[in-house]
């Protein structure tokens, strides 16, 4: 008993350095792999030559592989994980509920319609609204796309003193449903040369990683969740109870809105650069509860790492295991994370929470 | 000191409260008791600023409840909610250190609150359980000592605590610590308002009782005051008899049985033995 409650203290306290670590890591490893194998070494080599400290003989295709190619993608990745980690922690924080995320409550399908709509009316928007948003233009409409999602599924949901979960989770599969069709719709009318497929909406894509695309995107994922991460508290609170949240002090409705609009944000841009990804803001909350304990101080901090790390995995999996091709993205967290829907929605079911 | 005057409320129509009156001081131990559906639940809703589509006026130490912001109003009082439903395995001091969510206490500061309280409610052994391993008991005494965390430390505030039925799904060894904790609450200058349905935990605790029944107050005052016969028997539609428990010094209510008439002799012969028993004894 005390020695298990000694190692859960330090690991508490050791969470986000550990993910910090673990996340570098994968990250390194990351970098290596694909169709041309840079060996550790050689990446080390690679950056020491590129700050002037070393000279040595290493292909040229494997700098330009290392530069172009795998450092914006996996940024790209760490970035999109993060935003679908965190989002989904603290919506299943608002929501009091562990079946919630990012993809069931219409977050992502509202955000894939948005930036459909802007590829493909684009022409339609007056210059006026193309200088103000400049390249931010397919962030912005898919975060109103993704809030007015969400928005009407939680509207659907809400009865005076607080959110039916049955509700919330058919609304959204209504929703999503609606949103896949939109998207196919879009695509169907669209000529080729507009828009990417179905397939890299609906089953995500990580592959377009660019550098003028990240440092665009970095700052609507990074701000977003950085604020999402200063209502651990408030959080806290509300897993005892909305009623319980309010009487110690927590605005919950405001809670709520706030991580709604916030988790539209950073989903809805992380949506705009690589389509819908399921399951990992479902998945990662949970592994970092188990390993680390529910208060949201650790859990919504390690799951934006921990969402970072899992795609990255993820997409090395996709990556390689049909190599020189390369699998949608959002196969390979659909094979893991079906699974674990299907065991949470059973344990949910004996708790007699749904 | 808590005033709540001219309290109406009503869901479609149909009136729940009616011209309440009602006001609670600091170190004052308050119950309410009546029937189910008295509106006793929607009075509380109503004095913790949780329901706000009310008629009337509530002011806490002069100043209107509806004035004060919900982070303000939480440091001059807290509420203990009938049961708690907590959706994630916290540990027990996980749990109360959350009665500080809005204060900016140190981290320092805020360990030793949680140790304080915890001395005080005497959960400390329960510190890193899982509040999900708790029994029922130990799960509403730790409700209780997240709930006195919110109203600890010195304020120049008067401050108070809200029970709801803070026994019901309590054993009896579980039922007086509870009270016996109120009770502390309210000898440390906290005023102490609670709902309680059983009226000898009433008598035995609370300074002053509220009856209610079908949305209004029946009558209120100091216990030896109003523990009549007829204010039960209106309050409750159940005959009574109300004698007087030598042991603890306090008006005792016996209610009235109502059995339908017993038609097996042996269990009737079980009885009087055991009642001769008690007689000789």
């Amino acid at each position: 008993m005390i020695v298990h409650s000694i190692v859960k203290k330090n690991s508490k306290a050791l969470a986000i350095p550990l993910l910090s670590v673990l996340l570098l890591v994968i990250f390194i490893i990351s970098l290596g792999i694909g169709a041309v194998r840079i060996s550790g070494l050689e990446i080390i080599y690679l950056f020491l030559e590129n700050m002037g400290l070393v000279n040595v003989e290493i292909e040229e295709v494997k700098a330009i592989v290392l530069y172009d190619i795998r450092l914006p993608r996996l940024f790209q990745t760490v970035l999109i994980g993060a935003a679908l980690g965190a989002s989904g922690a603290a919506l299943q924080g608002i929501f009091r509920n562990p079946l919630v995320e990012p993809g069931l409550i219409g977050i992502s399908g509202g955000a894939a319609v948005g930036a459909v709509v802007v590829i493909i009316f684009g022409g339609l928007i007056t210059q006026v609204v193309k200088d103000i948003l400049g390249v931010y233009i397919l962030p912005v409409f898919a975060f109103i796309g993704s809030l007015v999602a969400t928005l009407t599924v939680y509207y659907i949901a809400k009865s005076v003193s607080k959110t039916n979960v049955t509700l919330l989770i058919l609304a959204g599969v209504a929703i999503m449903a609606l949103c896949q069709a939109l998207i196919g719709l879009g695509i169907f009318y669209a000529d080729d040369n507009q828009i990417r497929t179905y397939n890299f909406w609906i089953l995500g894509d990580l592959s377009g990683g660019t550098w003028e695309k990240i440092i665009t995107a970095a700052p609507l994922i990074i701000l977003p969740v950085i604020l999402i991460l200063r209502h651990n508290k408030s959080l806290n609170a509300i897993s005892i109870g909305e009623a319980e949240a309010y009487h110690m002090g927590v605005d919950v409705e405001r809670v709520k809105y706030v991580i709604i609009i916030l988790s539209a944000l950073a989903v809805g841009t992380a949506v705009s650069l690589a389509g819908i990804i399921a399951f990992i803001g479902l998945v990662i909350p949970h592994l970092v509860r188990l390993a680390f304990g529910p208060d949201h101080k650790i859990v919504l901090s390690g799951s934006a790492l921990g969402g970072g790390i899992l795609l990255m995995v993820a997409d090395m999996i996709a990556r390689t295991v049909v190599s020189p091709a390369e699998l949608p993205i959002g196969i390979i967290t659909a094979i893991l994370g079906t699974p674990f829907f299907i065991y949470l929605l059973i344990t949910a079911k004996k708790k007699k929470m749904i | 000191m808590l005033i709540a005057k001219n309290i109406s409320y009503s869901i479609r129509n149909k009136s729940i409260l009616r011209d309440v009156d009602l006001t609670l001081e600091t170190g004052e131990f308050k119950a309410i008791v009546g029937p189910n559906g008295a509106g006793k639940s929607s009075l509380l809703k109503i004095i913790t600023g949780e329901n706000k589509s009310y008629k009337g006026k509530v002011h806490y130490h002069g100043k209107m409840l509806n004035a004060f912001k919900i982070n303000e109003i939480s440091k001059v009082r807290a509420v203990l909610p009938q049961e708690s439903q907590v959706n994630f395995p916290f540990t027990v001091s996980e749990i109360v250190e959350m009665g500080r969510s809005t204060f900016r206490d140190k981290k320092s500061q805020l360990d030793k609150i949680v140790k304080a309280v915890m001395q005080n409610t005497n959960i400390t052994h329960l510190r890193d359980r899982s509040y999900h391993s708790l029994s029922g008991g130990e799960k509403q005494k730790v409700q209780l000592t997240r709930v006195m965390a919110q109203m600890w430390g010195s304020s120049n505030l008067s401050r108070f605590i809200f029970l709801d039925e803070p026994t019901a799904s309590l054993d009896m060894a579980q039922q007086h610590q509870m009270m016996g904790l109120a009770k502390k609450l309210s000898k440390n200058n906290i005023g102490v308002l609670a709902v309680i349905h059983d009226l000898n935990l009433a008598i035995q605790y609370a300074d002053n009782i509220v009856f209610m029944r079908q949305g209004e107050v029946i009558c209120q005052g100091k216990v030896k005051d109003i523990m009549r016969k007829e204010n039960i028997e209106t309050t409750f539609s159940h005959e009574v008899t109300v004698t007087f428990d030598q042991v603890n010094k306090v008006p005792y209510v016996i209610p009235k049985i109502n059995r339908p008439e017993a038609k097996n002799n042996v269990v009737r012969n079980l009885n009087y033995e055991s009642y001769e028993q008690i007689n000789n004894y």
